[in-house]
């Protein structure tokens, strides 16, 4: 089955504004980020054979999306790194990105389903690592097939988008943890990040040189301007309008990029 | 097929000549004949030569010395380069069937003329180096693959699934094959080139034997006979296409894939023996042996090999090579050891650190 034209016209508009960003990675930025796996992603968007697979299983041709796997930047921020032996570190990101095309740039929940995944290996005098995902918490339907653990059934309520930690990312059986207490982290509410979301986030927090050349790109600020209003504004919306009605005038907080400075 | 005929051109012609000819005849793979030349042998007439031989001989190949305009005996007046160069715009003009042309010559030779002149690169399908005692059988499998492979290839970029063995190409990142599309005539020697130096001498999308053993974190010979096991129950990433007879590689991205589907985990973030745990118990392969660092590194977690000693290397831990050619987006760069540099084992292979990482192996050494 191949997806119908109106569909494939979405997500060649997506593959396109992705190969955009990996020019302008391998441009600005140079050889030390993996655009290739970005490449392969495009290349799917681009296939109307291709339609990606949701987590039940199910395929829809009215769902876009992608999966991106062993994306990498260089860790730049070493300074505040701690054991001391840590020499060089990388930032790897795998994600899965799921939605409807006919939420785009609606005031739904852009994405049906997400994944942010970011691995940070250091290495010294042995390897470390450390991760935290930005997640789109989904809540288990009943029947499901998959085991659900106790601690699901109790059902710590989360907020839908979060952040959370992962204190073992390469799920080693026995992790070296020292005198770390492992339990599951807090899930922290964050908005929802895509690939092009992500990378002013990752460059901002691990590789500072990069975004701040990338804030200056033209083409990445109107690519981020444009992601930002199909992805933040629904969201934050959403979230304003609990508070309603105001008066745009009473906004004073200024500039909004020192609350974020990802809002650029 | 009958084994594929290759001419053989020289300016000498003493015993280490007959030997050379010997040592790729006795495999049985191919045949090498030599074409003689006399001292000061004009340009066209040689020209003729091969194409007569090609023609109306049937010759598969053209194996040719670099330095024809050396010290032997027959020397003539021109390189190797020339003639070669002639010899492919000929064929492009479509008037001679084409055919694969292999440098050969010494190491020493090579450094001097061939690696300063670049322009000469794109003209030979593979270089053989002359050498003490060359691995004539590995060789000659691959002139044998490439004189067979050169015959399959008349095809446009509409048969890139075909000459390639994969129906999902387009999947792949669109650069690696785009040059292809954007060419109005594609000769053979275009995609003889490309698979040759593009795909099988860099990593990624392909990668070599030793790289796929990095990435299960097996150790080869201490593995012996189990890791011809283990490498049979990755056939399924193996690649099949052109001149694959004379090269192993496998698809970077099919192996990723297929790690992931039985293991369910990344495995690049996992140790060595985590990830022969895995193998063993998925494959029932007990014999597979876990790799180890090389000397002064500490981390398992390899990806890639240190093309010095040819063991596996976690990539942050290697140090970059300088490499003849640019680096394509898609390819990902060579690696050697921090322990090779200091124990000078790349230098007689011309393996060298880029200049980018002169400061860190400094720092590296400092730290020692």
């Amino acid at each position: 089955m191949a997806v119908n034209d109106r569909n494939m016209s979405f997500r060649r508009s997506r593959a396109k504004d992705l190969e955009q960003l990996s020019q302008i990675l391998l441009k600005e930025v140079g050889g030390d980020v993996t655009t290739s796996v970005l490449e392969t992603v495009i290349s799917k968007l681009r296939d109307k054979d291709f339609i990606p697979t949701l987590k039940d299983g199910s395929r829809d041709e009215n769902i876009w999306g992608y999966d991106i796997e062993g994306f990498k930047i260089p860790l730049e921020t070493l300074k505040h790194i701690k054991p001391n032996d840590i020499k060089s570190g990388e930032v790897y990101l795998d994600m899965k990105l799921r939605a409807k095309i006919d939420n785009w740039k609606t005031f739904n929940d852009p994405f049906e389903e997400l994944g942010f995944n970011v691995t940070i290996k250091g290495t010294g005098k042995q390897t470390y690592f450390f991760g935290f995902h930005i997640d789109k918490h989904i809540v288990k339907k009943e029947n499901n097939e998959e085991k659900v653990k106790e601690t699901d059934v109790v059902s710590e309520p989360h907020p839908m988008y979060h952040l959370q930690y992962n204190l073992n990312p390469t799920k080693s059986k026995e992790p070296k943890l020292g005198d770390l207490f492992y339990i599951d982290t807090p899930r922290i509410m964050h908005k929802p990040i895509d690939f092009i979301l992500g990378i002013s986030f990752l460059t901002s927090n691990f590789y500072p040189t990069a975004f701040e050349i990338l804030k200056e790109v033209r083409g990445f600020r109107k690519l981020h301007d444009d992601y930002q209003d199909a992805i933040w504004k629904p969201y934050f919306h959403t979230l304003a309008n609990q508070w309603k009605p105001f008066e745009e005038g009473n906004i004073v907080w200024n500039p909004i990029n020192d609350i974020c400075p990802a809002f650029i | 097929m009958s084994r594929p005929k290759y001419i053989y051109i020289d300016d000498e012609n003493d015993g280490s000549i007959t030997s050379l000819i010997n040592g790729f005849n006795d495999t049985g793979l191919i045949e090498v004949h030599q074409l003689s030349i006399e001292k000061g042998l004009s340009f066209s007439v040689l020209e003729s030569l091969i194409k007569s031989k090609i023609t109306d001989e049937n010759y598969d190949g053209l194996l040719i010395d670099l330095r024809l305009d050396g010290e032997g005996p027959n020397q003539l007046e021109y390189s190797a380069i020339s003639i070669s160069s002639e010899l492919r715009s000929v064929c492009a003009r479509n008037e001679l069937k084409s055919f694969p042309i292999i440098l050969c010559s010494t190491l020493d030779k090579i450094k001097e003329t061939y690696k300063s002149d670049k322009t000469s690169h794109d003209l030979f399908d593979y270089t053989f180096r002359k050498s003490e005692s060359p691995n004539y059988e590995r060789f000659s499998r691959k002139l044998k693959a490439l004189a067979e492979g050169y015959k399959e290839l008349p095809f446009d970029a509409n048969s890139l699934n075909k000459i390639f063995q994969r129906n999902d190409l387009k999947n792949l990142d669109q650069r690696i094959f785009e040059r292809f599309y954007n060419q109005d005539i594609v000769v053979p020697y275009d995609f003889a080139h490309f698979t040759v130096k593009t795909l099988f001498h860099s990593t990624n999308p392909l990668i070599k034997e030793t790289i796929l053993a990095a990435r299960l974190g097996v150790n080869i010979e201490a593995s012996g006979p189990y890791w011809i096991e283990l490498l049979s129950k990755f056939e399924d990433c193996k690649f099949n296409g052109v001149f694959s007879s004379g090269w192993n590689r496998w698809w970077a991205d099919l192996l990723s894939f297929k790690l992931k589907e039985i293991s369910g985990k990344n495995f690049s973030f996992l140790k060595a023996d985590e990830r022969v745990t895995i193998l063993k118990e998925i494959f029932g392969i007990i014999g597979i042996v876990a790799a180890k660092p090389i000397e002064l590194n500490v981390s398992s977690e390899f990806w890639t090999i240190c093309e010095a000693t040819k063991r596996p290397l976690d990539p942050m831990e290697g140090i970059k090579v300088r490499l003849s050619h640019e680096l394509k987006a898609w390819q990902e760069p060579k690696y050697i050891s921090l322990y090779a540099i200091l124990e000078r084992l790349g230098a007689e292979k011309g393996i060298e650190p880029h200049f980018s990482e002169i400061e860190r192996i400094n720092d590296l050494k400092n730290n020692l």
